[in-house]
C-alpha cells in the first residue's frame, strides 16, 4: 500500500509536466492553432495532418487543445492562489482574534454556501459580462469563504495547544504568535488545500466557458472547444473526446496529488 | 429498531415540546436567511450594468412608452427599498413578473419545466445513494482491499471530473458509438422520459456518488476505529450486531452530508441539462443569464435557495431525531 | 478440567518489528494476575493478542490454552471467536469511548445474551445490580453517566456471557482516584463471587501490589521478572523491577532524591542484541550487552545475568525533613476570594478561593478532575479571566518574569515547527536575557547542547518535558507553575523530572506551584499543600500536618483511596 501510494507524485507528475509544457510553450509548439481553414471543414480523426481531426472552421483539434491549456490552467492557479492568500490573511485574524471580524466572515460564508457555487458563478459572471479576468476575480470571491473557514479552523485548533499558551505567557506579541508560531503549522494544510482548489477552479472555469462565459470567442480554451464541438460529435468524435479527456485527466492528476499531500501532512501531524 | 418503536419515539419527542421549539428556532433562522438572500437577488437587477429599465426591455424595440410602462410596472422610480418590498410582495404570491425572452409570465415558464428537473434530480439522487452508500460501507469494512483502493481512486477522479465532460463522453460512447441510449431530448413522458434521462442522471450522479462515497467511507472508517467496536468484538458480539452498531453511529454524519449533496445537485443540473439539451430549469437559467432575462434569473435563484434552505432544515431535524446527544443538549 | 488459562510462547510482530518476544503466562482459576509495565512494554498488545483484537499489520504466534481447549494464535482472530466474549472477556481503559454513544446502556449490556433474555427486565436488573448500578441506567445513554458509572456499565457488558477470565486493560486508569478504588473493590468482589480469573494490565505498581496474587513485569516487549504478590517488588531480583519500585514516589516520606532509571523506555524492535535493559542498567557488563538472558527460576522467575540477591545490601534512601524554605516570610502572590463560573447554568469552577505563595517556597495543589485546580492556575498566569476576587503580586517585574507554566502533555507543549534552540532563545529574549544562555539552559535541565538543533518530534516525552521546563525557567520567573507535569510520563521518567524540579528549586530559588491529582508525587516536591474539591479549597497547611492528620472529610477520603489501592 505504502509503496503504491508513493508512486503518486510520479504518476501525476507526468501528465502535469506535459500540461505545464503546453502552457509555457504553446506559442512555439503550435503557433498556428487558431488558423482557420473553411475549405477543409469538419474532418474525422486520422485525416492527413490532423491526428484528432478538425472542427467546423477547419482548425486542428489537437493544436487547439494544446493552445487551450494556458487559458484552462492559468486562471485556476490564480484563483487558488488569490483565494488562499485571502484565506490565510483573514482566516488567521478571524481565528486568533475572534470578535466582529470573525462573525462577519462566518456570516458571509454562510450566505455564499446557501447556493451552489456553479449557480452563483453563472449568474454573477453572466450578468456583469466580464471577460476572463473578471471571471477569475468573481471565482476568487466565491472560493475565499471556504478557505477562510478552513484556515480559521486550523488556527483555532492550534491556538488551544499548550505551546501557544506558553508563548502567550512569555508575553510575546500577537503578531509574533500569529505569524511565527501559528502560521508555519497551518501552511502545510493550506498548501494541499490550495492544490485541490486548483482542480476545482479548473472545473468551474471550464464549466463557465462551456456555458459561453468567461472566455472570449476565438480564444482557444478546452471548455469553449467542448461546447463548440457538441454538435460535431457524430462527424468528429475527437473534437469532444480530446478536450474532455484533457480536462478530466488534469483535474484528476491535481486532485490525486493534493489528496496524497494532505494524507502525508496528516500522518506527519499524527506522528508529532 | 422497528418502525413502531421509532414512531413512538417521535411522538414522544413532539409531546415533550423540545422538538417543536427546536423546529421553530430553526425555521426562524431559515426565514431570516431567505429574506437576506431575496434582498441580494433583487439587488441583482441594479447590479447588472446598464439601466435596469432598458435591461428589462430586452430585445424588444425601445420606445419611451415601453420604458415608461416598465418603470411603472417595476416601480423603478420609487426608492430602492420600496421597490424591493413591492417585488417581495409579488414573489410571496408566486408572481415573479414576466420573462423578457418569452412573452409569458415567469411562473408559467417555470411550471412547464420544473417537473423535468425534479425528475432528473430525483433519479440521480437515487442512483447516488443506491451506489455510493453501500460501496462506501463495503470499502470502509475492507479498507486496503482491492475494492477499496480501486473505488477510492475512482472517487478522487470522479469528484474532480467535470459533469459536462463526463456527459459528452457518455453521450459519445453510449449514445452514438454503442447506440443504446437516446442522444438528445427528454422523451414523450412515461417510461420514455426515464429512458431519456438515464445518461443525464448517470452523468450527474457520477460526481455526486464520488463525493458521497468518500463521505460514507470516512464516516464508517472513523466508527470502526472507535474503542466501542473493539469492545464489542471482545465481548463476542456477532458480525451482524457489530455492523448494526457501527452503521447506526455512522448514519448520523452520512445523513447530514446527504443534505450537502442535495445543494450540489442543483448546481450540477445546469450543466447536465445544457449538455443533453434538456428543457429543464437549469438550461433555462443558463439561457436566461446570457439573455439577461432578469426576472427568470431572480426566480430560479431564489427558488433554488429556498429548496436548499429547506433541505438544510430537514437535515437538522433529522440530526436531532437520530442523535441522542444532540437531543439532550439541544442544538447550538 | 479447570486448569485456568495458559499462554505459551507468544510472539507479536508489527510493521516495525517485534512487539512482544516469547511471552509465557499462566492464570489459575479465581486468581488475579497483574501484568505490569511502562508504555511500550507490550502489555496491552499481549491483551489484544489474547482476544484477537490486534490492529491491522500486527500478527501473533503462540498457543493459548483455556482448560482443555488449545488455540494456535497464528491462525488469526477467527480461531479465538468461540472463546472471545464467552469464556474470555476484555475490559478497556477508557469508559468514554468503549460504549456506543447512540445506544442505550441496557441494550449494550445484554447484546451478547440470547434474544429472550435480552428483553427480560429481571435479567437487566440483575446485571445492573451486580455492578451496583440503579435500574434506570438501562434506559440511559452513556453520555448521561459519569466516568465511573460508564465503566460499571462496560464491566456489566463484559461479564454478560459469564466469562471464566476477565482481562482488564488499565480498567481504572482513566478514572479519578476515589472512583478508582471503588472500581477495584467492585472487581475484586465480583471476581470472588464468580470465582473468575482476572488478568490485570496496569502501569500502576500500587494497584498491582495491593490486588494481585501474582505479578509479571514486562520491559520492552519481554517478560523480565515474575513472582508471587508484592514479593516481586520487595525482593526484586531484576534491576529494572528494583528501579521501577524505587522510582515510584512514596507517600509516607519525602526523599532527597528519587532513585530514577536513566534514559527512557526503548521500542522493543530497537533492541538488537543482549539484555533489553542493559543500556539503562548500572550493573550491566559486556556479557549483558552481547547475550540476552532467559527467564529462569521456579516460584519466581527472572531474566537477568546478574540478578540482585537477597544478601545484597539495599541502597538506603535518604529521607528529607520537610524543611521550611528560606525567605518564607514574604508573600510573593496572594489570591483572595477568587470565583469563576463558565456558563450561567454550570456550577462554580472556582468558589471563593484564597491562597498564598511565598517567595522561594514550593506549594502543592491536590484535587481530582473538575476540582478547579487547573482553572486556578490559568487565572493566576493570566490565561483565564475570573468573575471576582483579586490576585496581588508583591513584585513589580514584567509579566514574563513573574510566572511561567509547564503543562501536562509534553507532545503539544513545544512548537513542532521550531528547533529546541529557537524555542529557548525566544523564551530568553522574552525575559530580556541573552540567547547565548541556551546551552547552559539545556545543561540545567540535563540535556546535551546538541539538542538545540533538534525539533520536538525527535525527542522522547521526558526530554520534551525537560525542554518545556527549560523554556519556563528561561526568563527567570519568580514563580513556576506546573500543571500535572509528570502525569503523562512513565514512572521511571517521572522520577527524573521530579528530581530535576527539586534541584531547580534549590539552585534557582524560585517558588513553585505544583498542581496534581497524585498525593505521592506532590509529597516529593511541596512543603505546603492546598486540597481542592468542587472549586473550593477544603483544606490547607504544611505537607506533613495535612498528611498526618487530615481534617476535612474529602481529604481523608482521598488519602484512603491512595493508601489502599
Amino acid at each position: 500500500m505504502t509503496t503504491r501510494r508513493s508512486l503518486i507524485p510520479f504518476v501525476t507528475g507526468i501528465p502535469l509536466s506535459i500540461i505545464a509544457i503546453f502552457v509555457l510553450a504553446s506559442r512555439w509548439i503550435v503557433p498556428n492553432a487558431t488558423q482557420q481553414d473553411i475549405m477543409t471543414g469538419v474532418t474525422a480523426p486520422g485525416t492527413a495532418g490532423h491526428l484528432f481531426g478538425t472542427d467546423q472552421l477547419g482548425r486542428d483539434i489537437g493544436q487547439l487543445a494544446i493552445a487551450g491549456a494556458s487559458s484552462a490552467v492559468v486562471g485556476p492557479i490564480v484563483i487558488a492562489l488569490g483565494s488562499m492568500m485571502i484565506g490565510i490573511l483573514l482566516g488567521t485574524f478571524a481565528g486568533y482574534m475572534g470578535g466582529w471580524l470573525d462573525l462577519l466572515l462566518s456570516k458571509y460564508a454562510d450566505l455564499l454556501l446557501a447556493l451552489p457555487t456553479t449557480l452563483v458563478a453563472l449568474v454573477v459572471t453572466g450578468l456583469i459580462d466580464g471577460g476572463y479576468w473578471v471571471t477569475v476575480l468573481v471565482l476568487i470571491m466565491l472560493f475565499s469563504p471556504t478557505d477562510i473557514r478552513m484556515i480559521r479552523g486550523s488556527v483555532i485548533a492550534q491556538t488551544g495547544r499548550p505551546y501557544i499558551e506558553s508563548a502567550k505567557v512569555l508575553g510575546l506579541s500577537r503578531r509574533r504568535i500569529m505569524f511565527r508560531h501559528i502560521l508555519p503549522n497551518v501552511l502545510p494544510v493550506a498548501f494541499s488545500t490550495m492544490l485541490l482548489n486548483v482542480a476545482f477552479a479548473l472545473v468551474s472555469m471550464s464549466a463557465l466557458s462551456f456555458l459561453g462565459l468567461g472566455v472570449g470567442p476565438g480564444v482557444p480554451d478546452w471548455g469553449r472547444q467542448l461546447s463548440d464541438s457538441r454538435d460535431l460529435i457524430d462527424r468528429n468524435w475527437g473534437s469532444v473526446v480530446l478536450p474532455a479527456m484533457l480536462i478530466i485527466i488534469t483535474a484528476a492528476a491535481i486532485n490525486l496529488l493534493g489528496d496524497w499531500l494532505q494524507d502525508r501532512f496528516e500522518q506527519r501531524a499524527v506522528q508529532r | 429498531m422497528d418502525s413502531a418503536h421509532s414512531h413512538r419515539r417521535l411522538t414522544q419527542l413532539l409531546s415533550r415540546g423540545s422538538l417543536t421549539r427546536f423546529i421553530i428556532v430553526r425555521l426562524a433562522a431559515t426565514g431570516l436567511l431567505l429574506v437576506v438572500l431575496s434582498f441580494v437577488v433583487f439587488a441583482l437587477l441594479h447590479l447588472t450594468p446598464g439601466d435596469p429599465a432598458r435591461n428589462l426591455v430586452g430585445v424588444r424595440n425601445v420606445t419611451p412608452e415601453l420604458l415608461q410602462s416598465i418603470r411603472d410596472k417595476y416601480h423603478l422610480n420609487d426608492p430602492f427599498l420600496t421597490q424591493y418590498l413591492h417585488w417581495l410582495g409579488n414573489v410571496v404570491q408566486g408572481d415573479f413578473g414576466e420573462s423578457i425572452r418569452n412573452n409569458t409570465t415567469v411562473t408559467t415558464l417555470l411550471s412547464d419545466r420544473v417537473l423535468l428537473t425534479l425528475q432528473l434530480a430525483a433519479f440521480s439522487f437515487t442512483l447516488t445513494v443506491l451506489f455510493a452508500v453501500p460501496l462506501g460501507i463495503a470499502a470502509a469494512w475492507r479498507s486496503g482491499s482491492v475494492l477499496d483502493r480501486s473505488v477510492s481512486a475512482a472517487s478522487i477522479v470522479g469528484v474532480g471530473a467535470p459533469t459536462y465532460a463526463v456527459g459528452l463522453l457518455l453521450l459519445y460512447v453510449f449514445g452514438l458509438w454503442l447506440d443504446i441510449f437516446p442522444v438528445y431530448g427528454s422523451g414523450d413522458g412515461g417510461f420514455d422520459r426515464w429512458w431519456h434521462l438515464v445518461l443525464p442522471a448517470i452523468t450527474l450522479a457520477s460526481g455526486l456518488a464520488a463525493m458521497v462515497f468518500k463521505l460514507t467511507r470516512t464516516a464508517v472508517v472513523a466508527e470502526l476505529n472507535q474503542d466501542y467496536v473493539a469492545f464489542a468484538q471482545s465481548r463476542g458480539l456477532s458480525h451482524r450486531q457489530i455492523r448494526s452498531l457501527v452503521l447506526r453511529n455512522a448514519m448520523i454524519p452520512v445523513a447530514t452530508s446527504l443534505g450537502l449533496v442535495f445543494a450540489f445537485l442543483f448546481g450540477g443540473t445546469i450543466l447536465v441539462e445544457v449538455t443533453f439539451a434538456l428543457q429543464g430549469i437549469g438550461s433555462l437559467l443558463a439561457g436566461s443569464v446570457t439573455f439577461k432575462d432578469l426576472p427568470v434569473v431572480q426566480a430560479i435563484t431564489l427558488l433554488t435557495a429556498t429548496v436548499i434552505a429547506l433541505t438544510a432544515l430537514a437535515v437538522d431535524i433529522l440530526y436531532y431525531v437520530v442523535d441522542p446527544r444532540v437531543r439532550k443538549r439541544g442544538m447550538k | 478440567m479447570n486448569r485456568g488459562l495458559t499462554l505459551s510462547n507468544l510472539v507479536v510482530t508489527g510493521p516495525a518489528g517485534l512487539i512482544v518476544t516469547r511471552m509465557d503466562l499462566h492464570v489459575e482459576p479465581g486468581q488475579t494476575v497483574a501484568l505490569v509495565g511502562e508504555s511500550g512494554s507490550g502489555k496491552s498488545m499481549t491483551a489484544k493478542a489474547m482476544t484477537g483484537l490486534l490492529p491491522r499489520g500486527v500478527s501473533a504466534t503462540g498457543n493459548l490454552q483455556l482448560d482443555d481447549t488449545v488455540i494456535d494464535l497464528s491462525e488469526g482472530p477467527t480461531a479465538l471467536s468461540h472463546l472471545r466474549g464467552k469464556r474470555i472477556s476484555l475490559l478497556l481503559q477508557n469508559p468514554f469511548t468503549s460504549l456506543s454513544p447512540v445506544h442505550r446502556c441496557g441494550e449494550q449490556i445484554t447484546a451478547t445474551l440470547s434474544p429472550d433474555l435480552r428483553r427480560s427486565k429481571d435479567e437487566i436488573r440483575r446485571r445492573l445490580d451486580e455492578v451496583d448500578l440503579p435500574e434506570r441506567v438501562a434506559r440511559q445513554f452513556p453520555f448521561e453517566l459519569s466516568g465511573g458509572m460508564r465503566q460499571r456499565v462496560a464491566l456489566a457488558a463484559s461479564l454478560a456471557s459469564n466469562p471464566q477470565i476477565l482481562i482488564g486493560d488499565e480498567p481504572t486508569t482513566a478514572l479519578d482516584v476515589t472512583t478508582q478504588r471503588e472500581m477495584l473493590n467492585l472487581l475484586e468482589r465480583i471476581q470472588q463471587e464468580r470465582n473468575m480469573s482476572l488478568l490485570l494490565i496496569t502501569h500502576d505498581l500500587g494497584v498491582a501490589r495491593e490486588r494481585a496474587d501474582k505479578i509479571l513485569v514486562m520491559y520492552a516487549g519481554r517478560l523480565v521478572e515474575s513472582g508471587h504478590g508484592s514479593d516481586v517488588f520487595t525482593h526484586a531480583q531484576h534491576p529494572y523491577t528494583a528501579g521501577l519500585r524505587d522510582s515510584d514516589p512514596p507517600l509516607e516520606h519525602r526523599l532527597i532524591e528519587l532513585p530514577a532509571i536513566a534514559g527512557s523506555v526503548p521500542h522493543p524492535w530497537e533492541v538488537a542484541i543482549g539484555c533489553v535493559f542493559a543500556p539503562r542498567c548500572n550493573r550491566a557488563d559486556d556479557h549483558c550487552r552481547s547475550d540476552a538472558p532467559e527467564l529462569v527460576g521456579t516460584a519466581s522467575q527472572v531474566a537477568c545475568w546478574k540478578p540482585i540477591t537477597q544478601i545484597e545490601e539495599q541502597p538506603t534512601l535518604q529521607i528529607a525533613h520537610d524543611v521550611a524554605p528560606q525567605n518564607s516570610k514574604d508573600p510573593l502572590v496572594v489570591l483572595t476570594g477568587l470565583s469563576q463560573r463558565f456558563t450561567p447554568t454550570a456550577p462554580l469552577a472556582l468558589d471563593d478561593v484564597s491562597l498564598e505563595i511565598r517567595a522561594g517556597e514550593a506549594v502543592g495543589i491536590v484535587g481530582e478532575s473538575g476540582s478547579g485546580k487547573t482553572t486556578l492556575a490559568r487565572c493566576l498566569i493570566g490565561l483565564q479571566s475570573f468573575d471576582s476576587g483579586t490576585i496581588s503580586w508583591s513584585i513589580d517585574v514584567p509579566m514574563a518574569q513573574r510566572a511561567q507554566i509547564v503543562f501536562q502533555d509534553p507532545t503539544s507543549a513545544l512548537n513542532p515547527a521550531m528547533t529546541i534552540g529557537a524555542t529557548l532563545a525566544e523564551a530568553l529574549r522574552a525575559g530580556q536575557r541573552d540567547k547565548s544562555e541556551v546551552e547552559s539552559l539545556l545543561h540545567l535541565v540535563g540535556l546535551p547542547s546538541e539538542y538545540a538543533n533538534r525539533r520536538p518530534s525527535g525527542l522522547s516525552g521526558g526530554e520534551q518535558q525537560r525542554v518545556a521546563i527549560a523554556r519556563a525557567i528561561a526568563p527567570r520567573p519568580r514563580l513556576l507553575i506546573c500543571d500535572e507535569p509528570v502525569s503523562s510520563l512513565d514512572v521511571s521518567v517521572q522520577a527524573q523530572i521530579l528530581n530535576l524540579m527539586n534541584s531547580l528549586l534549590r539552585d534557582l530559588g524560585i517558588a513553585l506551584l505544583f498542581i496534581t491529582h497524585d498525593l505521592a508525587v506532590v509529597r516529593q516536591v511541596a512543603s505546603r499543600v492546598y486540597v481542592m474539591n468542587n472549586g473550593k479549597v477544603v483544606e490547607s497547611g504544611a505537607m506533613e500536618e495535612v498528611l498526618l492528620s487530615p481534617q476535612h472529610e474529602y481529604t481523608r477520603q482521598l488519602f484512603a483511596s491512595v493508601a489502599g489501592k
